[in-house]
């Protein structure tokens, strides 16, 4: 454990954690867009910067991936900092300031519009990365990264083709910060990255499941019995909870 | 595509996933670009995504994932070369082969790049065609330039 000060406030944490996660858990209010609490930091959207101070010398740095040290003394919130923030934000919202998200995050942060344009593209990706980290970190699958370079720079499965290794599991757009990572889904199917899964259904209620092969993938990674995939959180609830009456009172309520 | 060929690189590194670049290097240096079979074959064979492979092969403006010509021709836009006029050489090179930046010609002869410096600015404007390079470049000197390649493409 060390100790060190949020605006102020002693906190504790523990050694190997960065300045964000304590802050966050400890109820400071920073704006992140590619911030995830289960991928590593990547320091892409710059507008979770602190004000750090160590040893009497002080510097703005992204707090997702500054570690906590013990004795410094952090500030979360001061002029210069929202004016930097502030200019950050024009700079991500160029990229596309029809983007419903981006305006939010804007109008949180007292921006009304942007100086610059970004001519390129206007698709809404701000190449955070966070779908390609969800991708390769969390799921394991790889199916998505970082193609080209400079103004050319984009997401992308190998050769724009339909990925082998993705999974359909729609973490990639589930965690997108500005929600421009399209995918259809109907009764049956669902399409990603130009790639169509079929869907695995609930065996008793016939809610999605996903499709099998993210079902397969998590079955490997977990290690659980085939049939825990065979229905949905509901259901697996309702039976666990008829077997447990079944067994407490024999069936029958109190 | 032969990936035998490529078997035979990623051997000479020990199939070090570590040694990525240098491999990718090896292939284009043999097969002029990066095949997409070859870049399958080089995540297969050093057990690595193909999402990294693909990565860093679209990373470096060295690598092209498309096949290029006999000859392929990098014209200096660099600053020296610039205010000498590389832009007119690219014009002259765009005129005369018919091709734009980053086009092969048809019969496969040369392929035109820009290049933002190659080191060698009291030569500008230069133009590097494979490891060869040509020095205070003008438009007679483009022409000849690529006459000559074609001949030597014809012998």
């Amino acid at each position: 454990m060390l100790t060190f000060t949020i605006d102020g406030q002693t906190v504790q944490a523990e050694e190997g954690q960065n300045l964000l996660e304590v802050a966050l858990a400890h109820g400071f209010d920073i704006p992140t867009l590619c911030y995830h609490p289960s991928v590593s930091a990547y320091g892409a959207c710059r507008l979770c910067l602190v004000e750090v101070t160590q040893r009497g010398r002080s510097r703005i740095t992204t707090s997702c991936n500054y570690p906590a040290l013990p004795g410094i003394s952090v500030v979360t919130r001061n002029d210069r900092i929202d004016r930097l923030r502030r200019l950050v934000m024009e700079l991500i919202l160029c990229r596309d300031p029809g983007n419903p998200q981006l305006q939010a995050m804007a109008d949180r942060l007292g921006v009304d519009r942007t100086r610059l344009r970004f001519a390129s593209r206007q698709d809404g990706c701000i190449l955070c990365g966070l779908c390609e980290r969800i991708c390769r970190e969390s799921i394991g699958a790889d199916a998505i990264s970082f193609v080209g370079r400079g103004h050319e720079r984009r997401l992308a499965t190998p050769f724009d083709e339909p990925s082998e290794s993705c999974v359909g599991c729609l973490a990639c757009a589930m965690v997108c910060p500005t929600q421009v990572i399209e995918f259809t889904q109907d009764a049956d199917t669902r399409t990603i990255w130009k790639r169509t899964f079929t869907l695995v259904k609930c065996k008793e209620c016939g809610a999605v499941l996903g499709t099998p092969e993210e079902l397969a993938l998590f079955q490997r990674k977990t290690g659980l019995d085939a049939s825990y995939f065979d229905t949905c959180d509901a259901c697996r609830k309702k039976q666990t909870a008829t077997a447990f009456a079944a067994v407490t009172w024999g069936g029958q309520r109190p | 595509m032969e990936l035998e060929m490529v078997d035979r690189i990623v051997d000479r590194y020990d199939a070090r996933s570590s040694a990525l670049l240098a491999i990718l290097q090896d292939i284009q240096q043999e097969a002029n670009y990066l095949p997409q079979a070859a870049l399958r074959q080089v995540a297969r064979r050093l057990d690595i995504p193909l999402t990294r492979v693909v990565r860093m092969a679209t990373f470096y403006a060295a690598f092209s994932l498309k096949p290029r010509g006999r000859f392929v021709c990098n014209v200096c836009l660099g600053t020296a070369c610039h205010v000498r006029g590389a832009g007119r050489v690219l014009d002259q090179f765009q005129r005369t082969l018919g091709i734009g930046v980053g086009e092969t010609t048809d019969d496969g002869l040369f392929t035109l790049q820009t290049v933002n410096c190659v080191g060698a600015c009291a030569l500008g404007p230069v133009v590097v065609v494979g490891e060869q390079y040509h020095r205070e470049m003008n438009n007679r000197k483009v022409d000849r330039m690529l006459k000559s390649y074609r001949k030597q493409a014809g012998e």
